[in-house]
């Protein structure tokens, strides 16, 4: 390398690790405080625990005190659940979308897709009217219902443009070796888009997770709380323990954290390998 | 292959209605008809204080006393101007932050690219509200991490409790969600750039262009669609997922005083009412059907205007 | 002068080496094709004389000075991608002067040039369209005009006729020839077609992983092959390598002696070409040494030509190509000579030619 790049790269490097210090400085700066006393905490944030500040009474209060395992596992089910019948809805409709000529295709398409462009929380108002005539209020059904309605849209536009792009052959000859249309889509066209099933997953895992709104709306009972409701309320509990609070805050990252660890390479790789058109 | 008795194959192709089904079904239900049953209940009202009343039809009655009774318009003024403010921040800091970063981890020969990626992304994995309230601590006079930071620096004169106050709140909470939220349009943008044709990198070098050159000369213009895209997703999101963060930091009311109030916490105050406020289902809705027309305008501008001149270039 | 000269030009990736010490000398307006199948390392030679790849040893020169410490464009060269590599937001006329305009050149030569380069590859009728208005060959032409316009001491391709169809390889093939005439430009010329590479070449460079085999021009190649390698890559269907043995100047073949041949000790491998061979017309006597007696497997009528293959009495192969009016149906007996024009090749153990004492 000449000096001039290796001059330049040092700059792009320095930059690369500023932004990395500010986005792992909250996290690391948290957890290592979670496992302090109150002095520890207050004396000297920065300092990791020592002999002295160590202390695990914040963890102890939290798992002894809480519903966090049920309120992660609400998260899971819905999560999951919703992520489920996303991506097995949105194939078999992206499917009948790109591969079969019927009367209305266009129009149909365009249907599902303006979805992508309309956020489903506008319709709160009526949506909560429907649930609890449904009653569905307070229930994980509720929410997952919502979630999918809310991540078809993309999950359709994503894989029918893949779709698109493969080619007929390999249908026709599963075709002409007899199996039926049903088949063909469970063992041909799903394997076919594996490599885009990351990016739907990704796209739209992350606003199911994380949302607020609707758990808050539909289902703020205790048994059915999500774990980022379930967060809010119980740091509202413990506003002068710091170290429950903190341990909390660890709690609620860890698993979030770990998953991310071991799924990164899969996770980054579907949202790049994916279509991402304009 | 078929018996002679069944229907030639053009009518019976059940398997289309059922692959279409369920995602159409749960769609309409759950998505379509809930926005098109809001924006009807705003053309209504209720008649008689409490939930006992009928439903009567009033037309553009509610949209008027929106724009008309100052409990309602001074809300709503200030909710919509902090998210002009919040998709601005956005927009200026946020979008180019990333756009600089993908930049940068998308030259190949990049060492540690993996691992910069991955850690750029994790706030945006995180809970929105763990985020708030991390931020919450860390900017907290109590705790005073950030005023001995700044001490250090020479700067302690600055510190301030930001979160709390009104001239300061909103950016505060802007920069928040910023530092949480950079990871989509750098996915985005990030995808975008690893999408132009090595070979034409290539070419550009030899042509003598270097590093940032290549980037602003051919890398740029291939992505303006991806641009695009990202410019109206911050525009969509600021509208409806600034509640979240808000909601969690500043409360349903959006203090100190109103300063963060946006047009989702404004919804959800409307018709769910909060502590001395009482919801109002109408009134809810219609705040619901002007959220709507705003997204709507800036998403026809979108399609119409800008999507028509960034065509894609295969 | 467009000269081009590698010396010991070494490449390595990690552990592996790609490049092991490449020679070679390019004068001023010669076409040079760098040939061999795939992986052999010539579009990483290529590239490293382009600089788009770095050197692990040796040195790159071009008109005697030393470039490889040189970024891409300050090398003189210019190169024609296999996928064309065009800007696509750029429309024929952009794509051609960008490179100059970048460089601050001159806007009324910059128009020169470009309009020079348009008219010499017949793209004046589409200055202002988009490559993706444009068909493979044109933009193909595209892709070759903006080499032409940097006026390079050395244009460099790398497989530009691969993505085209038959037809318009061969059209095209044609059109660079050409180009190379009224240009009088040094064109080092990558593919893995040996048939491109015989028709465009003023010398062939063969490629086997990573070490070049042999250099000479096409008829050289054709006629005196260094090693086996060679002796199978030129030519079309290749040349027949039989296995013999020889003892006391005597060559066997599939068990019998095979006379008129001298046979120097240590002989393993016989190279005949399938155009050399006829059938042997024992009335007349034959004209070169023969006696290769099998039996017709499969004969592929080409109409003028028939590319006839036979398995001889050891179980080895033999294709030979006869005139079009043969008639040879699968079973038939078989005994194929030499002709009188035709060449035999000995190659030892190692593969490597033997002269013929």
């Amino acid at each position: 390398m000449t000096p001039r790049q290796r001059l330049s790269s040092t700059a792009l490097h320095a930059i690369l690790i500023a932004w990395s210090v500010l986005a792992l400085f909250p996290l690391v700066l948290i957890v290592i405080n979670s496992w302090k006393s109150r002095k520890g905490i207050f004396r000297e944030p920065l300092a990791l625990p020592g002999a002295e500040t160590f202390s695990a009474k914040g963890y102890a209060a939290v798992l002894s005190n809480s519903d966090f395992p049920l309120f992660f596992g609400n998260s899971l089910i819905v999560t999951g659940v919703s992520l489920f019948l996303i991506l097995l809805f949105g194939a078999m409709a992206a499917h009948a979308l790109s591969e079969y000529r019927f009367r209305g295709n266009t129009l149909l398409g365009l249907y599902l897709i303006l979805g992508i462009m309309v956020p489903i929380r506008i319709g709160t108002v009526a949506l909560l009217e429907l649930i609890v005539e449904l009653n569905l209020a307070n229930t994980l059904t509720a929410l997952i219902l919502v979630y999918t309605a809310q991540g078809l849209p993309i999950a359709v536009f994503i894989f029918s443009e893949f779709l698109r792009s493969v080619s007929r052959e390999i249908k026709d000859s599963a075709r002409i070796d007899g199996l039926s249309e049903y088949r063909i889509f469970f063992e041909v066209v799903i394997p076919l888009v594996r490599p885009v099933i990351a990016t739907v997953a990704v796209f739209s895992m992350i606003p199911i997770w994380n949302d607020l709104w609707f758990p808050l709306i539909l289902s703020p009972g205790e048994d059915t709380r999500t774990v980022t409701l379930g967060v809010q309320q119980f740091i509202g509990q413990y506003n002068v323990d710091w170290g429950a609070v903190l341990a909390a805050l660890s709690v609620a990252i860890l698993p979030v954290l770990v998953m991310y660890v071991i799924f990164s390479r899969q996770l980054i790789r579907g949202i790049t390998a994916g279509a991402v058109k304009g | 292959m078929t018996p002679a008795d069944t229907p030639c194959r053009r009518e019976r192709r059940h398997y289309i209605w059922v692959f279409l089904a369920p995602a159409t079904l749960i769609y309409t239900v759950f998505a379509i008809y809930p926005i098109v049953e809001s924006l009807r209940l705003s053309l209504f009202d209720r008649l008689g204080a409490s939930a006992g009343g009928t439903s009567v039809f009033v037309g553009l009655a509610n949209y008027a006393r929106l724009f008309t009774e100052p409990y309602w318009v001074d809300q709503f003024t200030n909710a919509f101007a902090n998210n002009l403010v919040l998709f601005a921040m956005h927009l200026l800091i946020q979008n180019p932050i990333a756009l600089a970063l993908a930049a940068i981890l998308s030259t190949p020969t990049l060492k540690g690219a993996a691992t910069y990626r991955t850690i750029f992304f994790l706030p945006t994995l995180l809970s929105v509200v763990v985020v708030g309230f991390i931020w919450q601590l860390i900017l907290s006079p109590l705790w005073g991490i950030t005023p001995d930071a700044l001490n250090a620096i020479g700067l302690g004169d600055w510190f301030a409790p930001w979160l709390g106050l009104e001239s300061s709140a909103l950016v505060t909470i802007t920069l928040i969600s910023i530092w949480q939220y950079v990871g989509i349009p750098l996915m985005l943008f990030y995808a975008g750039l690893l999408n132009v044709p090595e070979e034409v990198i290539e070419a550009a070098r030899i042509d003598g262009l270097t590093g940032f050159w290549i980037f602003w000369k051919v890398k740029l213009p291939l992505i303006l669609p991806t641009l695009g895209l990202v410019t109206i997703l911050t525009y969509i999101g600021n509208f409806t997922a600034s509640f979240d963060l808000i909601y969690s930091v500043q409360g349903g009311l959006a203090g100190p005083d109103g300063s963060t109030d946006v047009m989702g916490t404004f919804l959800f105050r409307s018709f769910f009412g909060f502590q001395s406020q009482q919801g109002d289902i109408h009134m809810g809705a219609t705040v619901a059907s002007m959220l709507f027309f705003i997204i709507l305008v800036g998403v026809g501008a979108y399609l119409f205007g800008v999507q028509r001149r960034l065509r894609r270039h295969d | 002068m467009a000269t081009l000269e590698l010396q010991g030009v070494v490449k390595r990736f990690d552990a592996t080496t790609v490049i092991h010490g490449a020679d070679l000398s390019v004068g001023d307006g010669e076409l040079v094709v760098f040939v061999g199948p795939s992986g052999c390392g010539k579009s990483t030679l290529l590239r490293m004389i382009a600089g788009l790849e770095t050197l692990s040893d040796g040195a790159v020169l071009i008109g005697g000075e030393r470039i490889d410490h040189r970024p891409p464009s300050e090398r003189g060269i210019a190169m024609v991608f296999q996928s064309y590599a065009l800007y696509p937001h750029k429309d024929v006329r952009g794509n051609l002067g960008f490179a100059l305009k970048h460089a601050g050149v001159d806007r009324a030569e910059i128009d020169r040039r470009v309009n020079d380069a348009a008219a010499i590859l017949e793209l004046d009728a589409m200055m202002e369209r988009r490559p993706r208005e444009l068909s493979g060959g044109q933009r193909q032409r595209v892709a070759i005009g903006r080499a032409i316009v940097r006026e390079p001491d050395v244009f460099l391709f790398d497989e530009p006729l691969s993505n085209l169809d038959a037809a318009l390889r061969v059209h095209m093939r044609v059109e660079i020839l050409k180009l190379h005439r009224r240009l009088g430009a040094t064109m080092v010329y990558v593919t893995h077609d040996q048939v491109e590479a015989m028709t465009l070449a003023d010398r062939i460079v063969v490629l086997r992983a990573g070490r070049i085999e042999q250099i000479g021009s096409p008829l050289q190649l054709y006629r005196e092959p260094d090693n086996t390698f060679v002796a199978g890559f030129i030519g079309s269907p290749a040349m027949n390598l039989l296995e013999v043995s020889a003892s006391r100047g005597r060559l066997q073949l599939a068990g019998r002696p095979l006379d008129g041949v001298a046979a120097p000790p240590g002989a393993t491998t016989l190279g005949l070409r399938p155009e050399h061979l006829c059938i042997e017309d024992t009335s007349t006597g034959p004209g070169g040494p023969g006696g290769l007696c099998g039996e017709v497997v499969i004969a592929e009528h080409l109409g003028g030509e028939a590319i006839v293959h036979v398995v001889l009495h050891d179980g080895q192969a033999v294709v030979a190509k006869l005139a079009g009016d043969v008639d040879l149906r699968p079973g038939t007996p078989l005994s194929l000579g030499v002709r009188a024009d035709g060449a035999c090749h000995l190659f030892d153990a190692n593969g490597a030619r033997m002269r013929m004492p």
